[in-house]
């Protein structure tokens, strides 16, 4: 037998949330909420920046049902957060892929664009923090748009310089 | 001439979480804590030795870990340098409890654990969990993590001859330990 064939634990599955509260109480840089990210679709859908084309049924289902939960409640369900937190996900990952393939300098030149994106996406995280009594404000929604326009820009510009063209993923206001 | 020490060389998708953690990304925090959680809860149990201790040395260590990140200087991967934290953090538990080190005398650390073909992962966790505190950090840090005396000495504030006679001691408890099970030769 060897030493390394010693059990390994499971980590607790609420660990990480009783870790992100103190995190947050401990004032660490303002952390990014995902129902921030479904908010900011909805008002971008709403207000015709985002079309949705082609977008599957599910989608078209989630944004009604966000409709819906943004009129009557302030924070999102569970189910809705999880839905666009995997496709947020499922992004990023694909970003990981592109970037597994990269040497230190290719990362290294691309490091300014990748802090340029997490930190529009936390400004974009501070604006929807103050969503519901400014959800009727236009300089506010004006400015959300700006923001999540420009890391949606920054992202695919992450993608362009450094993935394959095929392995690209397709930008939401592309008409296929 | 002064010699500059080398920075690590980063694996490129934790260079981009650690790029999302210190702009304050969320996710970003999550994916990093996800990649080192089940090793350090690990890690943590086996140094305390008891669960509920484990998962606060984890909340301590990974709020530190988050806090001092602007201060990683890359001298050792990522993951190496969360360990030291979180070891850290689990010593300290330990030391709250008031549970401290035995003071011994300075030996040899070169007892060497030979067990025969019985011997079952389930059998030498039972046999660590035997041992007391101070042994059992020791014997965990060095014999399963890897750590050399001097970085174990530097991490608890104890000495090397301390350390290695930590190790001595925790060696003869699991040899007698093992022997009662008639699993060591």
């Amino acid at each position: 037998m060897n030493i390394g064939d010693l059990p390994q634990y499971k980590a607790p599955d609420d660990l990480w949330a009783n870790i992100e509260r103190q995190i947050q109480q401990a004032n660490v840089k303002p952390a990014h909420a995902y129902w921030a990210i479904a908010a900011s679709f909805l008002i971008l859908f709403s207000l015709g920046f985002l079309m949705p084309g082609e977008e599957n049924e599910t989608r078209d289902n989630v944004i009604i049902t966000l409709e819906k939960e943004l009129k009557g409640a302030p924070v999102l369900s569970p189910a809705i957060r999880s839905t666009y937190e995997t496709q947020f996900v499922a992004l990023e990952k694909e970003l990981a892929n592109c970037l597994m393939g990269l040497g230190q300098d290719e990362i290294r030149t691309i490091r300014p664009k990748l802090a340029e994106y997490y930190g529009l996406a936390s400004r974009q995280d501070e604006l929807l923090n103050d969503l519901k009594p400014n959800a009727k404000n236009q300089q506010w929604q004006q400015t959300l748009i700006l923001v999540e326009h420009k890391r949606n820009k920054v992202l695919y510009e992450i993608f362009g310089s450094v993935c394959p063209q095929h392995l690209q993923p397709q930008k939401p206001n592309e008409k296929r | 001439m002064k010699k500059v020490s080398p920075s690590y060389q980063m694996n490129p998708v934790e260079e981009a979480i650690l790029e999302g953690c210190l702009q304050g990304n969320r996710m970003s925090q999550k994916k990093l804590y996800d990649r080192y959680k089940d090793a350090m809860y690990t890690l943590c149990y086996r140094i305390t030795n008891d669960f509920e201790m484990a998962q606060d040395a984890m909340q301590e260590g990974f709020v530190g870990v988050f806090r001092g990140l602007e201060k990683f200087q890359r001298k050792s991967s990522l993951g190496a340098w969360i360990k030291t934290i979180i070891v850290r953090a689990a010593y300290k538990k330990i030391k709250q409890n008031n549970r401290f080190f035995e003071s011994l005398d300075q030996v040899a650390d070169e007892l060497i654990l030979d067990w025969g073909e019985y011997m079952t992962p389930d059998y030498l966790e039972k046999a660590i969990q035997g041992l007391p505190d101070g042994y059992r950090t020791v014997f965990v840090l060095i014999e399963i993590e890897g750590y050399s005396h001097k970085e174990v000495a530097k991490m608890m504030t104890i000495s090397e001859g301390t350390s290695k006679s930590q190790l001595f001691h925790a060696k003869k408890n699991l040899k007698k330990q093992l022997r009662a099970w008639g699993i060591e030769r």
